[in-house]
């Protein structure tokens, strides 16, 4: 396709693969098992994201320690332009919901540097938002569980009163606790608040199993592709560590009404429980590809190649279905790093890596340069 | 039954979203719910779904484990009434008493 480039840098988020994992690595393993001739750029927020010392197939060539999101788009978008100006970035993929926001705000400068960001609309992402669920529920035709939110603990301890306990009490972006008891509220709220800041939720607490839906909108409120699971094994932190694909059509009905009343552009992951004999009710929507996301590219489903190839401008035939019985078990195994490479990157906040499996030093301008076909 | 075991519901049960394995394991490739039962559970499960009756189920139950008719009754009115409870019958099956 024209313009399209041939060798494509694609930058991801998200590398951290630990206890709470995130999908960059996933993302980059995907991508890279149809287009070999990638090259991959980490976003990174610390030195200490295990992505960084991988090796596997969803290691990154090269990655950049960028500020913290709460820095906001000004910082992001400089060290954006340093990386850019080293790497000659094609496309980003990002997989963490705090980002989204300064992505969306520098989307435009980015268009202008010629790189393509896989991000829904502002309208879309803020629709989803979990203080608004109930409301995107509503149109939809999908029951939410009860949801307040607060900017203090009196406040949100009263909206408790009013769903009973136990509840959930969940930042507006991350983390969710399930508190039995308004002290165990209180000391809930200071913990989400001091880290994510207010406004903190409450969430009536549904038990049942648990369903995930990982796909891709069209942007038009049509589903390109998806995958559904239910959940077999959870972390502590109600992580999916293994999973099995279903094929039921009232799953996959919420999933087209979300993504229609939504008009999602690109990657999503809905998460449903569903009560002994009551509906399914949906948890919530993250905006962006789940850490589990691998298990459906190597059975047929590779859902990160079509975001990539779709944004850009490649062919991209929609991923076809992953058949109802096939499953997953995350494995969590040991690498082994140096400390010279924790250090390299948290000196030079870059690094590089080499074909053998080593870190190098940053390289030099002018070998940059070269790299990127400049004279 | 093919070489690993896995019957095709395709050609077995077209209405049913269950996937036997050694008639021993079910997955009901909906609810994405497994089990393991016994051979005789799958058979109520697999006739259930098949469209047989009480009364055929029990004659078949009879046939293939040569129990007592009265065990047979006991036996399939006992699961039947545990798929009824679980939600695993089918439509036809759910407002029969």
């Amino acid at each position: 396709m024209k313009g399209a480039p041939l060798h494509p840098v694609i930058a991801v988020s998200g590398l951290h693969r630990g206890e709470s994992p995130q999908a960059g690595g996933a993302v980059i393993e995907s991508i890279r098992s149809r287009m070999p001739q990638a090259r991959f750029i980490g976003i990174s927020y610390d030195a200490m994201e295990t992505g960084l010392y991988t090796r596997d197939l969803g290691h990154v060539d090269a990655a950049y320690l960028f500020p913290y999101p709460v820095a906001g788009p000004g910082e992001f978008l400089k060290r954006l332009r340093m990386v850019h100006e080293a790497e000659g970035l094609s496309l980003i993929i990002p997989t963490l919901d705090t980002e989204l926001e300064n992505l969306l705000t520098v989307q435009s400068s980015l268009g202008e540097m010629g790189i393509k960001v896989a991000v829904p609309s502002r309208p879309s992402l803020n629709a989803r938002a979990k203080s608004v669920l109930d409301l995107l529920g509503k149109r939809a035709g999908v029951p939410v569980p009860r949801t307040f939110a607060a900017n203090d603990p009196v406040t949100l301890a009263d909206h408790a009163g009013k769903i009973g306990y136990p509840c959930y009490v969940k930042g507006a972006l991350y983390d969710a606790r399930l508190v039995y008891n308004e002290a165990q509220l209180h000391e809930a709220f200071n913990t989400i608040s001091a880290v994510w800041g207010p406004p903190v939720l409450v969430q009536e607490a549904i038990y049942g199993e648990e369903y995930v839906v990982g796909g891709v909108g069209d942007g038009k409120g049509g589903l390109a592709c998806h995958c559904a699971m239910r959940k077999l094994l959870r972390s502590k932190l109600g992580k999916a560590y293994g999973g099995v694909v279903i094929e039921d059509p009232v799953v996959n009905d919420i999933a087209l009404r979300l993504v229609k009343e939504l008009k999602w552009d690109g990657p999503f992951e809905i998460e449903l429980v569903k009560p002994a004999g009551r509906e399914h009710h949906l948890f919530e929507i993250n905006p962006r590809f789940p850490a589990w996301i691998s298990f459906p590219s190597k059975v047929g489903c590779n859902m990160p190649a079509y975001v990539a190839e779709r944004a850009l401008g490649l062919a991209a035939a929609a991923p076809g279905r992953v058949p109802a019985g096939k499953m997953f078990f995350r494995h969590s195994e040991d690498m082994v790093a140096d400390i010279s490479d924790v250090a390299r990157i948290i000196t030079h906040g870059e690094t590089e890596y080499t074909v053998d499996g080593g870190l190098a030093v940053p390289e030099a301008e002018e070998q940059r340069a070269r790299k990127r076909g400049s004279p | 039954m093919n070489r690993t075991g896995v019957d095709s519901i395709e050609k077995v049960q077209p209405k049913s979203s269950f996937v036997f394995f050694d008639d021993r394991f079910v997955f009901d490739r909906v609810s994405g719910m497994f089990f393991a039962i016994s051979e005789e559970a799958a058979l109520i499960l697999r006739s259930a779904w098949e469209g047989l009756d009480r009364d055929d189920i029990r004659n078949l139950l009879m046939q293939r484990f040569e129990i007592e008719r009265g065990t047979a009754i006991r036996d399939t009115e006992q699961f039947l009434g545990k798929l009824k409870e679980l939600g695993l019958l089918p439509p036809t099956w759910r407002d029969r008493s």
